[in-house]
């Protein structure tokens, strides 16, 4: 293990790194940096491995950029510090239930949850069952009469058996979908619940306006935010869900919908230009389970060609 | 007592089965939980506590918590990293299992460094890097001296190297 390396000369790199990181940096000041960083190997190491952060931060790539971006935009969750402070609040002021049953906090660690290109079936008590499609995860709460499973990210499938005495119940962020007997899928995005049924009917309600709830039956669609649930068309019952089955299925569907559907299970992304792939139509049922036999399945029916590279991706082309 | 590899050893002995199960029952996965256990103790190689912790489960499971954190969030950006990746191929650099990986290094560092910042210096950050502004431009579009958008730079640099040192 390194030796820490003394504040004074940490502060002396970054006063380095700001002068010459700015434009008014003369050649005078590179050079004086230059004879600061050959007195002491500790000064050039210091020096260079921040300079080196910033380099490579400035020669990022598009995708790492937009990653960076989704992702530093995100809300500011110190996790660790939220624990020791949650803790400590039990400790010294009794007053931490709010916290602990503080869903952002709790969604870090499901009960349940899918790898990429995983589906589980996960059976209740009660015998109902909820499947799991690739990276999802839930966290499960069963009472006597209400099972809730809050939907933390990803997309599921609900199987709920009929009983007046017991409701089902799917929460997430952006509201809910309550059922009595049903079959009913629903799925995260990053701004709305989306809830298909299957059978039965399903009633779904917006967090923050629970006066504004609907009754969806079977065949109907709605995306529900904070505020407002609003209806999606209409679709036959038959074609919700096929996922749960280990099938892609699509009528005549958008191609680009079809590909980004099918990397949601690939570790490795299939590559494609959606702007030049618009307009491509897609009909077909695709296993999930084997990419191969889907992509040629997919590349088929919508006139396009796979390009295979020798470190292994897949581009989808015209 | 000086603690050291053996005590390691025995506390893996002694522990490393109650680990496991501990992590089994909050991951509910039980690969997850066998690889955050090994991982825990490799932790505990790297960085030997200096004495015989008195209470050895509180601390394998400080380290496990921690590392189970660290897990959640490389998984959220290695799902957006792929994403990413997905639509924004270029020609020049395809995309391989290593440089996906690389990426997922990468900004899991950015991201420490971004989240030990206050949030001015954040945003001095990156719009020097990101936007690619110059220290002037960042100044007259955050109503700042040049000078402290320099401060900034500087608070930024030395967190970086706290984050590369850690």
């Amino acid at each position: 293990m390194s030796l820490k390396t003394p504040q004074n000369i940490v502060t002396a790199a970054a006063e380095w790194v700001g002068l010459l990181d700015s434009t008014s940096a003369s050649d005078a000041d590179w050079l004086a940096c230059e004879s600061w960083c050959a007195a002491h190997p500790l000064h050039r190491t210091t020096f260079e491995k921040m300079w080196a952060f910033h380099d490579r931060l400035d020669q990022a790539g598009p995708a790492e950029i937009k990653a960076l971006q989704s992702l530093a935009s995100k809300p500011k969750q110190d996790l660790r510090r939220a624990l020791v402070y949650g803790f400590a609040f039990v400790m010294f002021a009794g007053l931490s239930w709010s916290l602990l049953t503080s869903d952002s906090l709790r969604d870090n660690f499901p009960d349940y949850h899918t790898a990429r290109g995983e589906q589980k079936t996960v059976a209740l008590a009660s015998g109902n069952v909820v499947i799991l499609d690739t990276d999802t995860a839930i966290r499960v709460t069963e009472r006597e009469r209400l099972d809730t499973v809050r939907l933390i990210t990803g997309r599921l499938l609900a199987r709920v058996n009929r009983s007046p005495e017991r409701r089902f119940s799917i929460q997430s962020t952006f509201g809910s979908a309550t059922a009595l007997g049903t079959a009913y899928e629903v799925e995260l995005t990053a701004s709305a619940m989306k809830v298909s049924v299957i059978e039965s009917t399903v009633r779904v309600c917006p967090a923050n306006t629970p006066p504004a709830c609907e009754t969806l039956s079977p065949g109907e669609r709605a995306s529900v935010d904070r505020h407002r649930v609003t209806r999606l068309p209409k679709s036959a019952p038959a074609t919700f869900s096929s996922w749960a089955t280990g099938w892609v299925e699509a009528v005549n569907e958008d191609l680009t919908v079809v590909l980004t559907e099918l990397n949601r299970y690939r570790s490795l992304p299939l590559v494609f230009d959606p702007e030049r792939l618009k307009g491509r139509r897609v009909s077909g049922i695709f296993p999930v389970r084997d990419q191969d036999a889907a992509l040629r399945g997919v590349v088929t029916s919508s006139g396009t060609r796979l390009v295979y590279t020798d470190n292994g991706t897949v581009s989808v082309v015209n | 007592m000086k603690t050291g590899t053996g005590t390691v050893e025995g506390l893996y002995i002694g522990h490393g089965e109650w680990l496991a199960k501990w992590l089994e029952r909050r991951l509910r996965c039980p690969d997850r939980a066998a690889d955050l256990s090994h991982d825990t103790f490799c932790r505990l190689l790297e960085r030997l506590p200096e004495v015989t912790p008195a209470s050895p489960r509180s601390l394998l499971a400080t380290i496990a918590r921690r590392l189970m954190v660290d897990d959640i969030r490389r998984r959220e950006i290695e799902r957006s990293v792929i994403e990413c990746f997905a639509l924004h191929n270029d020609d020049t650099y395809p995309i391989t299992p290593e440089r996906i990986l690389e990426a997922i290094r990468f900004l899991d560092e950015v991201l420490k460094v971004l989240g030990g910042l206050p949030s001015i210096t954040r945003q001095v950050l990156l719009l020097r890097r990101v936007d690619g502004l110059s220290q002037e431009e960042i100044a007259s579009k955050l109503n700042l001296s040049t000078r402290t958008v320099r401060r900034h730079i500087v608070s930024a640099s030395v967190q970086i190297f706290s984050v590369m040192a850690d």
